[in-house]
């Protein structure tokens, strides 16, 4: 009588890939539990043998051989491509970053010198700078009575248009006209 | 083998039926295991959970830096697109005291770097608190030679300075802006929201060391920036009416004056100057009097330069025919006052002209008193003195005209030749302003457009008009003060070449109690030119002149000013107008 196996023991023959006996599968005919790599004599032969070395019953069945190396090789070199161009695409876009940020730099730079020679520009160019520098230059503002005005004939009346209307218009027109 | 088998049995069952019980440590270590994980459970739904969004902000201020990005203040430019304000990027320089180990050698390196002065730095660098201001609105150049020795304790805000590259061109107009970037005066406050823009600010990741992470929290709000102002003012006509007049106070050892050049048409204003004025640029040390636009906010007796609105009422409303004569002693009586014309004459025929061209103020009074003080205050409303005339600048006064419900006996004494009143000298200018444009009023303004950020050219609002003569009036009055400069008052205003019109002024001053008239006189001219086709409106203003006529002492003044803008303006010169009927031979 064989003793009961304990849970245990079930699920460790289970997960082990032991293979059951036939006994103990009843859907399994008994010609099935030959050895896939035996010969049939063999059988046969198991009554000349002593009993403790029979073949037994169940054995471990190896994993079939499959060729792994081709597969870990693939799998590195795509894993490699893929972190290689993640960390080349980092690297670009950093580049691009800093070269982004050089170029703002470089930006604020030519704005700050911009201006700069914009106030140095209104700077020399203001009535107040001229005059002084005229006037160190031995020039002199001319006064009425230096600048001769030609006469002027014509009809005598007072012609004072009411012209209010276009003003705006007007000096708004000549400071698009002057805008470079 | 069998007896142990049987003892085993026995203890089985004689400790129960059921499993072995595990012994008390392990219970122990279960219990200990599972108040631990316990613990550490609570632990972690404090941290992630409870206390997270603290950690999480904690974690980002460490290393996530919000630099505020002011925003460019808008530039102002004169009517030819010259800058007259612009701002430029700057920093300003702060310190932490409790940092700076050497006050002392901290304070003269900060000195000689910045250019600024020793003793101010070391008393900021002894303040209390961890945050002082050594210095503000540094150029970039000194705060990086300064940035660039490391000095313990010291930092760096970004803002911008304000310029003012003409340095005392128009400071009263232009006004000035505070250490804050805020308008405190004139435009640049009357303008503030146009001209400020709005501040933006960037998000930015930064390592320990404070080096930027280029693919870090970027978050970008640019700052707007704000709007470019085109002024009326033209800068050379600005320059020259400023040299004019500082040459004509000290000539005439006045204590002030002021200059309006006026295109009448536009109402387009093309200088504002007062006297004494100051550099915007270090606006804290100048004369706090002379911070004020007294063109717009302060006002005078405008004395006889507003007889031209008695003119004016007169003839609009025919009360006086061109051609009549009147007898005009040399002195009139009104209830308890006695008028007197500024020089002794016997009893003359005048016409309306000579009373103008000579400003005779009893011939003005029996004029206003045809006219009667209902029509005639009505004429002072008409022309604006009751009224700002809206140039759009912070403080203008409106003026003092009582009502003429308010008019005392001597008042049609007084108002007629400009005393008992008080207006600016934009209003008397844009009086004469209407005159010259045919009859017809024009708000005067300062701005001819605004550029936005994009460039784009606004159009101001329009300038309001109404007309306050006919334009046969307005003829008429342009002829007579004409002939006031050809023969009158006004002989000094003459500029070669071309024929003015206008009209001299002599005002005595009010008392400093308010209780009377000082011995003090404000002397004007206001006129325009050419006479025949206006160009350029000119008001000169001198307060107190040693010279008191307005003949004498300010119409040289509108010379110089009126000739030289007629020039810039190229302005040709215009036939003379006719003369208008008189009495008195011109001499």
């Amino acid at each position: 009588m064989t003793p009961p196996r304990s849970a245990a023991a079930r699920t460790m023959g289970r997960r082990s890939g032991v293979s059951r006996s036939p006994a103990t599968h009843p859907r399994r005919k008994s010609g099935s539990t030959k050895p896939r790599t035996g010969k049939s004599g063999a059988s046969r032969s198991s009554s000349r043998v002593p009993r403790h070395r029979r073949r037994p019953w169940l054995r471990v069945a190896s994993a079939p051989r499959t060729r792994r190396l081709p597969f870990l090789v693939a799998s590195f070199v795509i894993v490699g491509v893929l972190v290689v161009g993640v960390a080349s695409l980092q690297a670009v876009v950093s580049q691009g970053s800093f070269r982004t940020q050089e170029l703002a730099r470089h930006n604020l730079q030519l704005q700050q010198d911009y201006g700069r020679l914009k106030l140095q520009v209104a700077e020399l160019s203001s009535p107040g700078r001229i005059a002084t520098e005229a006037r160190r230059m031995g020039f002199h503002v001319p006064q009425p009575w230096d600048m001769r005005s030609l006469p002027v004939k014509g009809s005598s009346s007072v012609n004072v248009r009411a012209d209010s209307g276009s003003g705006p218009a007007l000096s708004l027109k000549s400071v698009l006209e002057r805008r470079p | 083998m069998r007896a142990g088998t049987a003892t085993y049995r026995a203890g089985r069952s004689a400790r129960g039926r059921g499993p072995r019980t595990p012994p008390r440590r392990l219970v122990a270590m279960l219990v200990l295991f599972v108040f631990g994980f316990s613990g550490i459970l609570i632990r972690l739904v404090q941290l992630q959970v409870r206390d997270a969004p603290s950690y999480r902000a904690l974690a980002r201020d460490q290393r996530v830096r919000t630099i505020a990005l002011p925003a460019a203040r808008g530039s102002l430019f004169d009517r030819n697109h010259q800058e007259l304000a612009l701002s430029l990027p700057a920093k300003a320089v702060y310190a932490d005291p409790r940092l700076v180990s050497h006050p002392a050698e901290m304070a003269r390196t900060v000195a000689d770097t910045l250019k600024v002065d020793f003793a101010e730095i070391y008393a900021a660098l002894h303040r209390p608190g961890p945050f002082v201001y050594l210095a503000r609105g540094v150029d970039l150049q000194d705060a990086a030679a300064l940035e660039a020795r490391h000095l313990p304790g010291i930092g760096f805000l970004s803002e911008s300075h304000r310029y003012y590259p003409a340095k005392d061109l128009a400071p009263q107009v232009l006004g000035f802006v505070g250490v804050e970037g805020t308008g405190l005066a004139g435009l640049e406050l009357e303008y503030q929201r146009l001209l400020a823009g709005r501040p933006g600010h960037e998000v930015v990741e930064a390592d320990p060391r404070g080096v930027l992470i280029p693919q870090g929290a970027n978050v970008d709000v640019p700052p707007v920036p704000g709007d470019d102002l085109v002024l009326s003012i033209d800068r050379e006509i600005q320059y020259r009416a400023q040299a004019a007049l500082a040459h004509a106070v000290k000539r005439n050892q006045a204590k002030g004056g002021t200059v309006i050049v006026m295109d009448p048409r536009s109402g387009e204003i093309l200088a504002m100057a007062d006297y004494p004025w100051f550099d915007p640029n270090h606006f804290s040390q100048g004369d706090p009097q002379a911070l004020r636009n007294r063109a717009v906010t302060d006002t005078f007796e405008p004395g006889s330069v507003n007889k031209v609105i008695t003119a004016a009422a007169a003839i609009q409303e025919n009360v006086v025919k061109l051609k009549r004569r009147l007898k005009v002693a040399s002195s009139y009586r009104l209830y308890t006052k006695t008028f007197h014309d500024a020089h002794m004459h016997p009893k003359e025929a005048m016409t309306l002209a000579d009373i103008i061209a000579y400003s005779s103020n009893v011939g003005t009074i029996e004029v206003a008193k045809m006219l009667g003080r209902d029509r005639f205050y009505s004429y002072l409303e008409r022309f604006g003195l009751t009224q700002r005339t809206g140039v759009g600048f912070p403080g203008e006064s409106t003026g003092l005209l009582p009502h003429v419900d308010r008019w005392s006996g001597t008042s049609m004494g007084t108002i007629p030749l400009g005393q008992g009143i008080a207006v600016t000298p934009l209003q008397m200018a844009c009086v004469y302003a209407a005159i010259a444009n045919g009859g017809v009023w024009v708000q005067p303004r300062l701005v001819n457009g605004i550029v936005g950020a994009d460039g784009d050219v606004r159009q101001v609002t329009q300038s309001r008009t109404r007309r306050v003569i006919s334009t046969q009036t307005a003829q008429t009055v342009t002829r007579m003060l004409a002939y006031a400069v050809r023969v009158g008052t006004g002989k000094e205003a003459q500029i070669p070449g071309f024929w003015v019109a206008g009209k001299t002024g002599t005002a005595r001053k009010v008392n400093d109690e308010g209780t009377g008239y000082s011995d003090k006189y404000v002397a004007s001219f206001i006129g325009f030119a050419p006479a025949a086709y206006p160009a350029v409106v000119v008001a000169a203003v001198l307060d107190e002149p040693s010279t008191v006529y307005g003949g004498i002492a300010a119409a040289p003044l509108f010379r110089d000013v009126a000739h030289f803008a007629m020039a810039r303006l190229r302005v040709p010169p215009a036939p003379r107008p006719s003369t208008p009927p008189h009495a008195i031979p011109a001499g």
